[in-house]
Formats: structure tokens, C-alpha cells, sequence
């Protein structure tokens, strides 16, 4: 099967699943301003099919996460990671896109579980960026509200990413030296 | 699934192994969930020419390997029909001593199909002509057959792009050795151990370069600064907390910079440690 045709939901149907398409415009390490704080791009409304789906495709079975009928139903507790990516634009934070980038651990508080129904949004700060033996680190402080102004979980997002926007397009162009059928020579 | 009651476990008691195996589709499926369509999770022929990770293989979402680990923590049925034709298959492939490419790829992907997963035996790794695309080992340097051509006399001229140049050459077998290249499972299942020294060495050294890569706290024992159990305790707690907003306060002399060193050891470069407003603080306890 191809990726696309795992696709279930309407937010799923309406996502933008090429990462190279805007790569050029992502943020890059050596863009991010320390304490700055941004508003995302989009809310999430939590829907019965966004929950089940993420569920279903983390492979976890249990009925709390799968069962709308359980009377501890809720989302699994990584639905924060959808969620983030569904918000995050082009702009501010849009480096968790980054082809090439790798996940070194990540942090996540839950506060309050999504409910169905819950109107997201997310507060974005850019808390720290460092390096360590070559590789760039850089770590967004994601606080998930709802629309009653609730904190529900707060994200401490840490990637390894490309430092620049030299190296960001490095790799999309390898993306499109293999989209162009000249895999076989990338792979040597 | 037979639950143990506390008086039935005894010290020294083993589980049976868990088992699950991970296939690209799985990985898709995930990827479609968590709305992350990284080339380095969905493609795997993009993280080889990309070289982004070590071993040229693309990665399961971090999400999906946290929720498999529980799982399998939880009790994974290990009597599930695909799980038992896998490990089946595997016995066959083991016990024929062959493994290449193609049966490695069908032991990756497993179908639901009847009857399991149907195998054909791979060639061996010096039988001609070897097929085109194939990578291989010629003069020590790795390389991928562009063309092949059977020249006679149980001879073969091969066209083969070399890895490190990137330029092709051609070269006549017999007398130039070309042979298949193998990955590290089709080493070992052909028999090629090393030492069991040697193997201890490489997975110690493999285990210590993947900590001072992910594990912050690993780079205070290369520190030149010997640090005691109280500093050590100081140094852990902030660097792998979120925020870094420390106030460090002690007496003259009981090593806050000594701390603060190590924090910043361990932290690596920090734009938020180095940061005087928003870093750590170190104040002589009189003064607060």
C-alpha cells in the first residue's frame, strides 16, 4: 500500500503531504530567535475520527483509546503530535518539517485530556537551540490551549535539524534527484 | 493470556520473548496519523541517498516505537498466525545458511495472505552473473552493477559504478574477484563471526558513541574536573529538566561553578544556558 492510501479523515484528506513542497520556506536553525513567541497558523477541532485514527495508527488497542463508549474514552496521549502538525504552518516553528531532521526525545506534560469537540490552539515559544558534536538542536516549547483557554499539555519539541537553509535544501534536492528516478545512483 | 499473582513470581524468573516486526506499511500507516510525512520516516530510498542516519535505513515515528515498547510490555500475542509463519520462515532461511537481499526484503515485508509468505532461495553470493543493480564488493571498494555481459569460457565482463568516485569502470571475472555485498545479517548467517572480543568491543563502542549523541549526561565523564556525588546530583537534575531556569546558591567554596561547568558540559553550546537573564545563576548563599 501507498502512504496515501492510508488516508482516512478529512483533516487527513486536506494535509499537505509533501514535506519538500515548501522546504525552501521552512525555518532553519540559525532563524530561530530565542523567547520569541508565536501564534499558530490553524486550531484543530477534535474529531471522533481524528482520535480513532490516530489510535489505530499509533497500533494501540486499548479500549480507552478506541472505544467511544468507555467511560474513560480520550485521545491517546501522543494525539498532541497530530495536533502540532496540523497547526504549524509555513512560518514560525515550521522546522519540524525539516527533511532530514532526527528526533533526539522528546517531553511532554498532559495537563487535561483532548475532548471531542475541543477547539486547539497552540502558543508557540522557542525555547533553546545548541550544539552538540556537529548536530544542531533546536527545542520549541508547544502549549496546547482549548477554546475556553485551558492549557492542556505543553510539548518541549526537540529535533536535530539542518543548520541552515544551505544544508535544508541539500537534502530536498536529494528528494528530488530520487523522485526524478536516479535513486539507484543515490544509493551508492 | 495467563495472569501471575505475586507469590508465583520468584527472583530470577525470565518472560518469553516479545516479538514484533515493523514494515514500511506499518510505518506509513503511523505517518498518516501523526500527520508527519518526513522523507525520513515514509522514504526509505531518500534516507539512503540522503545519508542522513548511520546504516541508510529510514525511521519508524517516534511515537509509533514508544506505543509498540508498551505494548509489547503489555503482552503481545505471540500466537498470532503471521508471527508464527515469520519466525518459520526465518528457521528455513537459517538453517540453509543462504540469506540475500531478496529473501531479506520478503522477510520484511509479511503478508496476510494464505499460507504465509512463499520464499525462493537466493543465489550464492559468487555465483555469475550477478544480477544488474546488484551492489557489490570489487577490489575492496563497494560498488552497483550497471551492465553485465557473458563474455565465454565461464567468463563475465561487468560494468560497475563505483560508490566512493561515483565514476564506472569494467573489469572481467574471472581473474577480478566481484562478490555480492552483504549486509551484517547476511554476514552472520553465512558464518562469518568475529571474536566474541572483538564483537563485545564494537557494540560497546557502538552503545558509547549513540550516548554521548543522545545522553547529555555521558559527557561529564569526560570531563577533566573529577565531580562529586552532590555535584553530579545538581548537574543531572538541570540539565534534563524543562525549564533550565536554575538559581544555583551555596556557600563559598562547595563548587556551584564547578556545577555550572558541568552544566554546561552536558548541555553542549546552549543559547539558553549561555544566556545570562535565562541561563543559570550562581549566587554565594550569604547573599540571598
Amino acid at each position: 500500500m501507498a502512504v496515501i492510501d492510508h488516508i482516512r479523515t478529512e483533516k487527513q484528506r486536506g494535509f499537505n503531504t509533501d514535506f519538500l513542497k515548501d522546504a525552501a520556506g521552512y525555518e532553519t536553525w540559525d532563524g530561530v530567535k530565542i523567547s520569541e513567541t508565536y501564534d499558530s497558523e490553524q486550531t484543530f477541532e477534535v474529531k471522533l475520527e481524528d482520535i480513532l485514527s490516530y489510535s489505530q495508527g499509533v497500533l494501540d488497542p486499548n479500549p480507552i483509546f478506541n472505544d467511544p463508549n468507555h467511560p474513560d474514552f480520550q485521545p491517546h496521549p501522543l494525539f498532541c503530535v497530530p495536533i502540532a502538525f496540523w497547526c504549524i504552518g509555513k512560518g514560525h516553528g515550521s522546522w519540524i518539517r525539516s527533511p532530514g531532521a532526527i528526533n533526539p526525545g522528546q517531553k511532554i506534560e498532559l495537563l487535561e485530556p483532548f475532548r471531542v469537540g475541543d477547539v486547539i490552539t497552540i502558543k508557540q515559544e522557542a525555547y533553546d537551540r545548541w550544539v552538540k558534536r556537529g548536530r544542531h538542536y533546536v527545542t520549541y516549547k508547544l502549549s496546547y490551549y482549548d477554546q475556553r483557554g485551558t492549557l492542556k499539555a505543553i510539548w518541549w519539541g526537540t529535533l536535530i535539524i539542518p543548520p541552515n537553509r544551505q544544508e535544508m535544501l541539500k537534502y530536498a534536492r536529494t528528494i528530488e534527484t530520487v523522485k526524478g528516478g536516479q535513486g539507484d545512483q543515490g544509493n551508492l | 493470556m495467563t495472569r501471575v499473582t505475586f507469590d508465583q513470581v520468584n527472583l530470577g524468573d525470565s518472560l518469553p520473548p516479545l516479538r514484533r516486526y515493523i514494515t514500511q506499511d506499518i510505518i506509513d500507516q503511523n505517518a498518516v496519523a501523526s500527520l508527519d510525512y518526513n522523507p525520513v520516516h515514509i522514504n526509505a530510498e531518500w534516507c539512503r541517498a540522503a545519508h542522513v542516519l548511520v546504516g541508510s535505513s529510514n525511521l519508524t515515528l517516534g511515537g509509533l516505537q514508544t506505543n509498540i515498547e508498551s505494548n509489547l510490555a503489555g503482552s503481545f500475542p505471540l500466537n498470532h498466525r503471521i508471527v508464527r509463519q515469520w519466525r518459520k520462515n526465518f528457521d528455513i532461511i537459517w538453517a540453509q545458511g543462504i540469506a540475500l537481499e531478496s529473501a531479506l526484503d520478503r522477510l520484511r515485508q509479511p503478508t496476510a495472505k494464505e499460507g504465509g509468505i512463499s520464499m525462493e532461495m537466493p543465489k550464492q553470493a559468487t555465483d555469475h552473473p550477478l544480477p544488474v543493480g546488484s551492489a557489490v564488493v570489487v577490489h575492496g571498494e563497494r560498488g552497483r552493477v550497471l551492465a553485465t555481459e557473458n563474455i565465454g569460457a565461464n567468463r563475465f565482463r561487468y560494468e560497475i559504478l563505483l560508490e566512493a568516485s561515483g565514476q564506472a569502470k569494467k573489469w572481467v571475472t574471472p581473474p577480478t574477484a566481484i562478490r555480492l555485498w552483504l549486509g551484517p545479517l547476511d554476514v552472520a548467517l553465512s558464518g562469518q563471526f568475529s571474536s566474541p572480543l572483538e564483537y563485545d568491543l564494537r557494540t560497546e563502542s557502538l552503545r558509547l558513541s549513540l550516548a554521548y549523541e543522545y545522553d547529555r549526561m555521558v559527557s561529564l565523564s569526560s570531563s577533566r574536573v573529577n565531580l562529586e556525588p552532590y555535584q553530579v546530583e545538581a548537574v543531572h537534575k538541570v540539565v534534563n529538566s524543562f525549564p533550565h531556569r536554575f538559581l544555583i546558591a551555596d556557600d563559598t567554596g562547595l563548587s556551584k561553578t564547578m556545577k555550572r561547568c558541568g552544566i554546561r558540559e552536558g548541555k553542549g553550546v546552549s543559547d539558553r544556558v549561555t544566556m545570562p537573564k535565562k541561563g543559570v545563576m550562581l549566587y554565594p548563599f550569604p547573599l540571598i
